[in-house]
């Protein structure tokens, strides 16, 4: 184990590993934020640098991967969190460390429907404004959105969510 | 150790099987001497030469094939020779539309909006398999198969992305179709017009 991992569980007790290819360590999403938070802040190597944000649909649950370097000394690590359940699914944001994952997030609220709490402009970002649905879950259906060739009507005004972290708006 | 390398194998075409397209301005250009329309014949070829020759497209690159439409415009591979030398930003001032990559189902309505907005006689050429058929990205739940399902198309180049080469082919072969229209109009003496019918019916 990395010196990296060696230090998310000391901080996280429950924190478990996989491999995938990469070690990925695996955190409940209630200890996200910290975890996030103290690798961000860290002395030896400071992760500054979300390389990417990614989603995937398990079945039963939804994963968000983070991908995170550090620019000072080049280590690199990988977190996953998982959300209970299909419905509904609310993860903490990291924005506020991570710039980049504004536009990130929202492509993940785009595609899988996985809600962050506390982000500032969660909205559609790729697809058009009247889509429905979240393309890349398992059960979308391909037919659903049929090719609409009235404009799309931009909204000037975006709903701002911004979720109390038990999940009410 | 040498080892020999062995060249592919490709089989060229033979100057027959080569369908240019070439036989309808001759065709037109017999009909013209032979007496067709003298006047208003070789007016038309005239206008419709100088048409031709210089087709200013309007500047709709979405996507891989915009690409090579640049390289079209380099140096090695010069457009600027065909007349197709500036691209117009304005559809207002443009003759045609070289839809160059992936239309998506939110780009849609407006290339529709921008075809509309392009003033008589238009153009429209479709340019890579993306906007032939959806290309590669067929099955996907956001692109439109194919731009005939919303524009009029004239002339489609395959490829993915097309060579320059195949580029100018395409390009050619609208060069000839303006080249073979009655610009000045003329009545279609085949067709039946509706006074004609209508007297029949009396």
């Amino acid at each position: 184990m990395t010196e990296t991992e060696e230090k998310i569980k000391q901080w996280c007790g429950a924190a478990t590993f996989e491999e995938a290819g990469e070690t990925v360590a695996v955190i409940p999403s209630s200890e996200l934020e910290a975890v996030c938070l103290r690798l961000h802040e860290d002395k030896t190597d400071p992760m500054d640098y979300l390389r990417d944000l990614v989603a995937a649909d398990y079945g039963d649950k939804f994963s968000v991967f983070y991908q995170l370097e550090s620019s000072k000394t080049g280590a690199r690590v990988i977190l996953r969190t998982d959300t209970e359940g299909h419905d509904a699914p609310f993860l903490p944001t990291v924005c506020h460390l991570w710039k980049t994952a504004e536009i990130k997030e929202r492509e993940a609220y785009e595609f899988f429907g996985i809600r962050f709490t506390g982000h500032p402009d969660m909205r559609r970002i790729f697809l058009r404004e009247d889509w429905k649905g979240y393309p890349m879950r398992k059960d979308y259906d391909m037919n659903s959105n049929p090719l609409n060739m009235e404009h799309e009507v931009n909204a000037d005004v975006t709903e701002e969510y911004d979720l109390k972290p038990d999940g009410t708006i | 150790m040498e080892m020999k390398r062995k060249l592919p194998k490709i089989k060229d075409m033979t100057s027959e099987e080569f369908k240019n397209n070439d036989y309808l301005l001759r065709m037109v250009d017999k009909l013209n001497r032979d007496g067709a329309g003298i006047i208003l014949g070789t007016l038309d070829e005239l206008i419709n030469w100088g048409r031709s020759n210089s087709l200013w497209s309007l500047t709709f690159g979405t996507s891989c094939c915009a690409i090579e439409f640049m390289a079209l415009g380099a140096a090695r591979y010069d457009m600027a020779r065909f007349g197709f030398v500036v691209t117009r930003n304005s559809p207002r001032q443009a003759d045609m539309i070289m839809v160059l990559g992936t239309i998506t189902y939110r780009m849609a309505p407006v290339l529709k909006r921008l075809y509309d907005q392009m003033a008589e006689p238009k153009y429209v050429v479709a340019v890579g398999g993306c906007t032939i058929s959806g290309g590669p990205f067929r099955k996907s739940y956001h692109v439109v198969n194919g731009i005939d399902n919303i524009v009029p198309v004239d002339v489609y180049i395959p490829g993915c992305p097309p060579r320059p080469e195949a580029f100018f082919y395409g390009m050619m072969q609208l060069q000839r179709k303006v080249k073979t229209e009655r610009f000045l109009g003329g009545r279609n003496r085949k067709e039946k017009t509706n006074e004609t019918d209508e007297k029949k019916e009396a």
